[in-house]
Formats: C-alpha cells, structure tokens, sequence
C-alpha cells in the first residue's frame, strides 16, 4: 500500500476548503492534502480499475463533503465503505447540515465521523488527530 | 190479524146434504170443499189448509171413522177438528168410536141448523186460536234465539232500583259475571262514579234514553257502553253496545288529527286525479293557501309543470304498491315561489281495501338546500385556499431554507478567516485591527444566529406537532438544569408540580427553553434571581406562567414583545436576536393555545401561555 501519508479533501466550496486546509496545515496532521472538488474524482482516484492492490491508492484520511455536484458525499461513503478493498480507508464527513437524518445516515454508510461547519477548530484538530492516529496503528499491525 | 179464508171440508154421499150444509155454513170468510167420497175427501185434506172437516158417518166404500182414522194418522193432517154428522142418535157406541179417533164433536142428523152453525163456530175460533198460538210461539223462539245471540246487550231494568231483571248472554260475556251474580243488582254497581251521575240524571226521564257509560269487567277492566233505552211501564227496555274499541278510536283519531293540524310539515290528502281533499296548517303557511283555497285546487296546481310526468309516475307507482318514504322534489307556492321539499306519500285504503286517497307530508326545506350549496361552495373555495396556502407553505419553505444556506455558506468563510487571522497572526497585528477582527467576528457570530433563528422561525410554518403525553415536571426539570449553569448569579427556581399535558415534545422543549432562559436571562442582574413556575387549571385547557424578578418591561408594549426581531431592550443590555418569543407564540398557536405577557420595568416579567386540555373524542390539531 502506497500513499497514506496523504489526507484527501473532497470540498466544492473554496471558502470552506481552505479554512480546512489551513488548519491541517497549521497542526501539521498530514504532509500533503489533495483537494478534490467533487466525489467523482475521488472514486476514480481510488477506485481505479485493473490496478493491483500493491498499488493501489490509499489515503490516510478521506474529508468528505455531502453536498457536492455530479456525485454527492453519501454516494462515495457508500461506495467506499461497501468494497472490501477500500472500506478501511477512515472516512470524515462534514457538511453544514445538523440534521439527524444525515448523522445517522452516514453513521449508517459506514462514516467513522462526522463535523459540522462551521468547523470548531479545537474539535476539528482532535477528531483529525485521533482518528488518523488510530489508522495507521491498525494499518501497522494488520498488514494487509 | 190478517183476515185468511177458512176452508171448510164437506164430505157426505149425499150431495143434497153438502149444498144444504153449505147453504147452512155460508160466511164471507169461509170457503167450502166438498165431496161425496172418503177417498176423495183425504185428497184434498192432504193438499189442501182445511180448517174443519164435516164428516158423514155413514158413507158406502169408506166411512166417516176410518177417514178420520187416517186424517188422524198424518201429521199433516191429525190437527184438523172433525165433526161427525151421523144419523145413528146418540149410539154409544158410535160416540166413542168418534173419540177415539180423535173426534172433536158431533152433530146429529137430521142437522140442527142452529146447534151446527154454533159447534162450526166454535170449533173454528178454538182451531184459529190454536193456530195463533202456535204462530206466536214459533215467533218468540224466533226472537229468543235472536236476543240470546245478539252481540249488543239485552236487557230489562226496573227503572227505579236500576236492578238488571233479564238480559242476554252479551251481558254475562261482556263483563264476566254469572248470570245469577248480575241477576238483580243494581247498575249503579257496575259504573264508575261518573257514569253513575249521569245514569242518575237521566233516570228520572221518559221515552227514549241515549247515553254512554264506563263498565267494568270482574277482572276490573273497563269498557265503554253505549245505552239506547225505551222507558216504559217504569221499566227500562236497554239495549247497550261495547264501543270501548270505538272510543280508543276516537281518541286515536283526535290524538292524529291534533297531530296533523299543529304539523309544521304539510300534511294533505289527494283523490286519484289529484284533487286535494285535505289540507292541513303546515300546509298553508309552506304554500300560502288558505284550506278553503286548496279544497278547490289540484296538486297540478302546486307542482311545476315541468315535473308533471315525475309526479304522474310517482302517483302510479304508489298505486301499484310502491312506497315513497322520502324524496326530494320542487313545488310552487302562491306566491310563485319555487321550493324544495322533502315529501313522502303513501296509499289510504277504505274499510274495503279500495283505494281513497294519497296522503303527502312535506317538509319545506328550501333553506336547508341553500345552506347546502353555500356549505358545498365554501368547501371548495377552502379547499382551494388551503391548497393555494400548501403551495405558499411550501415555496416559504424552501425559500427561507435555500436563502438560510447559501447565507451560512459565506458567513462561515467571514467567520472562518476571521478566526484564523485572530488566532495566527495576532502576533503581527496592533491592538485596533484586533479589536476590529473581534468585531468582525462577533458579528459574523450574530448573523449567523439570526439566520438559524429566522431558519427555526420559518420552519414552524410547515411542522406537523406530534402530540403525545408529556410529564411537564421532567421536561421543565431538564431545561432549568441546562440554564442553572449560567455565568451571573446562580436563579433560585420555585417550580410547581405540573400536571401532564398532550403536545409535542420538542417544540414545548423549545418553548420552555426560550421562556426559561429568558428569565435567567433578564434577572442576570438582579441581586436575588428567582425564577416561578407555576399553572391553573381551567374548564378546558392549563394556563402556565413563567415569572421572573428581573428587568421586566413596559406593559404598555407587551403585544410587541412577540413579533419577529423586535425587542423591549437593546443587545447592549440583553444579548438576544428577538425571534425567541415569536418562535414561541408559533408553537403555542399551533397547539391551540394563547401567550401573553405581563412586565413592569424594574420588577420583572411574567409570561403565560394555555395548552388545551385533552378532549378523549377529538384531538385539538
């Protein structure tokens, strides 16, 4: 497995990207960030055909938007969570919406959290943190 | 006594003899057969009314004895009187022989013309007597067996004691005592008192008595009897009939016809052709005429014309034993008003089964037709401004809700960048452009709370409530222990013990949450907070009130305090968007119930708010 150093961002809205981005860049929480602007790209990115699982894409943490153009936030928690291969990857939803409804839908699909914007930096940094920290010993100790 | 022509019977073999003695016997009255022969003689004693028989004795072939012999054998023939005519003087013999057989008397030849016209005469009258007699009695068995089963009731009474002396078995039957217990008592016994005065009054007259009494019955059942009485010889010749089933009648028939007189309803008779034959009170004030009016009209003159063949057709379908229990049709007045009715009609039958009329009830019910149709037009025009309300609703709805978004979205970014700038650059900036950041911030803070208020405020519009039973002690519990940990002075609560309610659970949380914190709010500054909760009960519905010691207002702008964004204080004093209170009266509107509020600066405020009660039968939506 390649690549899970990296925090992808899947965000349409500029504002709301970058204020993420300055805090995973102020907290140092990854090395590099993808912003992707809608769940398309992220599902090609991961999701790509005829790769082999060496090498395939894996992210150390999925930021994930619901309300997004062409192919929405749920969509790529569920196509994320139900392959075998991918369901790993931990996944944060975020959206501006407090609705029960959506909470538990994507606690449903699978989301292993999810913020709300506007995003209470504190909070943010330690649900980042705890959630990638928790990954990669997994990852460690399961080599898959 | 009708006069009838006497046959006489002559028989002697002599014919001088009969003419003589028909010579001697002539009367107007009498009529005289004759003949010389026995034989011929029983002939025509057999098929004729003989009266009396002259009978020659001594006659060849047959002679006077045997004929009478054989008269007397016959039944047809044994009563006729016979008187021998013999010549043989006072023969003993001869005598007994004639009685014998039966002879009434004799005469002797040659004839005495006195002593024979005298013995013809007597024997005649006692024969006619006999006859009489007889005839009358066939006539009192006649009559006897007549009154004895006549249904009326027979009887003598002495006009004095009123004692029933005869009567027919219609007495015994009607009232159920025995003959020998009614036998000479009194009348008077059997009536109740007020038969007893009349039959007092009327005693004392003559001639003929007309009257009606009570009777009862040994089982104490009364019936009703009808007296015809001749008086006469002071004695009373009664004869009563039962019209106990009659005067039920009676009093069945006035009971209807009060009825159908004071009926509101037209109530009305029709022969076949439609010619009214009756016509009732209800009946002229529905249609204006007047009954002497209506005797001389048709029902063709209160129908219009064009249901004529509808009218027609229901008439032959009653006469061929449909019923029509109700249905509604259109009817003229006098005044050449047009109504609707409701009428039922049916068939009336004569005591022969024969058709005699058609009995009509209408019910005039042109005002309820109209409120129908008002009732049917203002359903629909409801129906449309619902749906046209649905439709505002819910443009409304996704209106505030899409403008609530797309405004969060920047204000996020104003609010973001703010924080940013304050938390990693503060260390480059001077105190005024932080201070200028903080404002930027705070307000951004603000906005987006008016947003999320005016979101909440907007949404009510479209919530259904979800009642269910609350216990206001736990929910009022929750919401004081989340407003205790307040910044200022801790608020002393007084709450009372709340009775069960039927609403819905967050929106009353909501409601409590704004009241509540408002008061903590408010009495921030006091020295001693205290915060009453409290309630009445009422017919229908609780009355809560939330109280507070703290700012209060000026009462004179209570009704302001519920309006969307306006406030009885500035943000300075009292940080606040002014939507809290107008959220509340929303949710309380949409609960059936009322807010209201009372305030005096400087004491404090008190809020109420109703919740109605819970009707079993019909939620309160």
């Amino acid at each position: 497995m390649k690549n899970y150093k990296e925090i992808i961002l899947v965000e349409d809205n500029v504002d709301d990207a970058d204020l993420i981005l300055r805090i995973l860049k102020k907290y140092k929480l990854s090395e590099k960030t993808i912003h992707l602007i809608n769940g398309e790209e992220v599902l090609d990115m991961i999701l790509k055909p005829n790769i082999t699982h060496e090498n395939r894409y894996f992210p150390k943490l999925i930021i994930l938007d619901i309300k997004m153009p062409k192919v929405d936030g749920f969509t790529v928690l569920e196509k994320l969570k139900s392959d075998k291969k991918t369901r790993i990857i931990p996944i944060v939803m975020f959206s501006s919406s407090a609705v029960e409804d959506d909470i538990r839908k994507a606690y449903e699909r699978g989301a292993n959290s999810y913020v709300v914007k506007p995003i209470d930096y504190d909070d943010f940094k330690v649900t980042i943190e705890q959630i990638i920290n928790f990954w990669i010993n997994v990852n460690e100790v399961c080599k898959f | 006594m009708k006069r009838r022509s006497i046959n006489i019977l002559l028989v002697d073999d002599k014919v001088s003899n009969l003419y003589a003695l028909e010579e001697l016997l002539k009367k107007k009255d009498r009529n005289f057969l004759k003949t010389t022969s026995g034989k011929e003689a029983l002939k025509l004693a057999f098929n004729n009314k003989i009266h009396l028989i002259i009978l020659d004795v001594q006659m060849p072939e047959m002679d006077g004895f045997e004929v009478a012999q054989l008269l007397k054998s016959n039944k047809r023939t044994r009563d006729i009187p016979i008187i021998f005519a013999t010549a043989e003087k006072k023969e003993q013999r001869s005598i007994m022989r004639g009685m014998e057989e039966g002879a009434i008397d004799y005469l002797f030849k040659p004839l005495d013309p006195e002593i024979t016209r005298a013995k013809v005469e007597v024997l005649l009258k006692i024969q006619l007597q006999k006859n009489e007699l007889q005839e009358k009695n066939a006539i009192l068995e006649k009559y006897q067996i007549l009154i004895n089963n006549c249904i009326d009731i027979i009887c003598t009474i002495d006009a004095e004691t009123l004692k029933f002396e005869e009567f027919n078995n219609a007495l015994t039957q009607l009232i159920s005592y025995s003959a020998d217990e009614i036998k000479n008592t009194s009348l008077l016994f059997y009536i109740g008192d007020e038969s007893r005065k009349v039959v007092e009054e009327i005693k004392n007259q003559d001639g003929i008595l007309n009257f009606e009494t009570q009777i009862y019955c040994k089982n104490r059942e009364q019936k009703w009897l009808h007296w015809h009485v001749v008086v006469k010889n002071d004695k009373w010749y009664a004869n009563a009939r039962d019209i106990t089933e009659i005067k039920q009648i009676e009093e069945i028939k006035n009971y209807l016809s009060t009825v159908v007189k004071q009926s509101s309803d037209a109530i009305y008779l029709h022969d076949v052709d439609g010619k009214i034959i009756s016509w009732n009170r209800g009946a002229e004030q529905i249609y204006g005429y007047l009954e002497a009016e209506a005797l001389q009209m048709h029902i063709w003159n209160i129908i219009p014309g064009h249901l004529y063949e509808e009218a027609k057709k229901a008439i032959n379908d009653l006469l061929l034993g449909e019923s029509i229990p109700s249905l509604e049709a259109k009817r003229l007045t006098k005044h050449g008003k047009m109504i609707d009715v409701l009428f039922s009609a049916s068939i009336v039958l004569d005591s022969n089964k024969h058709l005699k009329s058609i009995a009509i009830t209408e019910r005039d019910i042109t005002e309820q037709k109209l409120s129908e149709s008002k009732i049917k037009d203002l359903n629909v025009q409801l129906q449309n401004n619902v749906l046209k309300l649905q439709m505002t609703n819910k443009d409304l709805e996704s209106f505030s809700y899409t403008v609530s978004h797309d405004l969060r979205a920047p204000l996020r970014a104003i609010k973001g960048y703010s924080k940013i700038l304050l938390l990693d650059y503060s260390h480059e900036l001077q105190t005024e452009p932080i201070k200028l950041l903080n404002k930027i911030e705070s307000n951004a803070q603000r906005m987006g709370g008016l947003i999320d208020d005016l979101l909440e405020f907007s949404r009510l519009g479209g919530k259904t409530i979800k009642k269910s039973k609350l216990d206001l002690n736990t929910l009022v519990k929750s919401v004081v222990t989340e407003n205790s940990v307040s910044p200022n002075k801790h608020p002393g609560f007084k709450i009372a013990n709340l009775p069960e309610i039927s609403a819905d659970y967050s929106l009353m949380y909501q409601v409590l949450q704004n009241l509540i914190s408002n008061a903590v709010k408010y009495s921030g500054k006091k020295e001693k907070p205290i915060i009453e909760i409290g309630y009445r009960e009422k017919e229908n519905d609780f009355e809560f009130f939330i109280k507070d010691n703290g700012a209060g207002f000026n009462q004179e702008y209570a009704d302001k305090l519920f309006q969307v964004f306006h406030r009885l204080h500035s943000t300075e004093e009292f940080e606040g968007t002014g939507v809290g209170l107008a959220i509340v009266q929303r949710i309380i509107q949409k609960h059936g119930g009322k807010v209201w509020a009372d305030g005096e600066i400087g004491i404090g405020a008190k809020f109420h708010f109703t919740i109605p009660k819970i009707n079993q039968e019909n939620e309160k939506l």
